[in-house]
């Protein structure tokens, strides 16, 4: 095409091609959408974090014991299209200091911190790690539910 | 994972939401407003003896509310769906009461951890939607 009448700064956006039809979902691409609407996937993540709190009495708990500054992994979904976790103290009112991630190495740091415990949505093949700032060492329940 | 291995629990078809799931997510969005129109029962209780606050016998999907007598005086309680799972899931200092949903043939039980000294039972709210 040509395209010699035109400004300067339209010519170079005649040169960008169009971009290729999107493939399947790569694992390393978390920021990964489909662009036709919601995927039953996301439908069931939906279910889960907002009907997960209202169903963790018919779940598994477990307990656990948080070490200072020491990063443990408390859940693991390698059993459901969704899981809901959530993260109790069971002797600290006061709460505790959780920094919680889905990583286990140093980059947890940079995750989310909490003070009364935590609630997420791990989808398949992920983990939930938790980092105790306060001092330790402190016992908390993870309550795992498949909605 | 493979979803469709036999042994798997937690399997459900990948291509539609099921019927239970629908009204599992109807029963969460609509609980607030349900619950504070239906008539409460009361479960008698003791501290650190397990309460079988609700049965799910005739109902796909019941929403059960549960708070103290007391109201503000309990200071943890595990709820869990049998009377050995216990510890189970914990409330602390809950501005509200605790709502959880039961499919057929489930049970809700709570221990109290620590109430006041007048601490006689649970307020016990139960609908279907």
């Amino acid at each position: 095409m040509k395209n010699d009448n035109l400004p300067s700064f339209l010519k170079n956006q005649q040169r960008i091609q169009p971009a290729a039809p999107r493939g399947l979902p790569k694992p390393y691409d978390p920021l990964y959408r489909p662009a036709d609407g919601v995927s039953i996937e996301e439908w069931r993540i939906m279910i889960c974090s907002i009907a997960g709190s209202f169903r963790v009495s018919q779940g598994f708990t477990k307990g656990v014991t948080l070490v200072q500054n020491q990063v443990v992994e408390v859940a693991q979904n390698d059993k459901s299209y969704a899981l809901f976790v959530q993260v109790n103290l069971t002797a600290d009112p006061a709460g505790i200091d959780l920094i919680a991630g889905g990583q286990s190495n140093l980059n947890i740091v940079t995750g989310i911190s909490f003070r009364f415990g935590v609630s997420q949505v791990l989808l398949p093949g992920e983990s939930l790690y938790i980092l105790l700032a306060s001092v330790g060492p402190k016992l908390v329940t993870v309550t795992e539910v498949t909605v | 994972m493979n979803r469709d291995l036999p042994f798997d629990p937690y399997f459900r078809p990948a291509d539609r939401i099921s019927t239970i799931e629908e009204k599992i997510i109807i029963a969460a969005f609509a609980a607030p407003g349900l619950l504070a129109t239906e008539q409460a029962r009361f479960v008698l209780g003791a501290v650190g003896e397990p309460m079988l606050i609700a049965q799910n016998q005739t109902s796909e999907v019941l929403l059960v509310a549960y708070q103290s007598n007391d109201f503000r005086n309990i200071s943890g309680r595990f709820a869990g769906h049998r009377e050995s799972l216990f510890p189970g899931i914990s409330f602390f200092f809950t501005p509200n009461p605790p709502v959880q949903i039961l499919l057929p043939k489930e049970n809700l039980w709570v221990v109290v951890t620590q109430a006041n000294p007048t601490f006689q039972g649970m307020v016990v709210v139960e609908i279907t939607p």
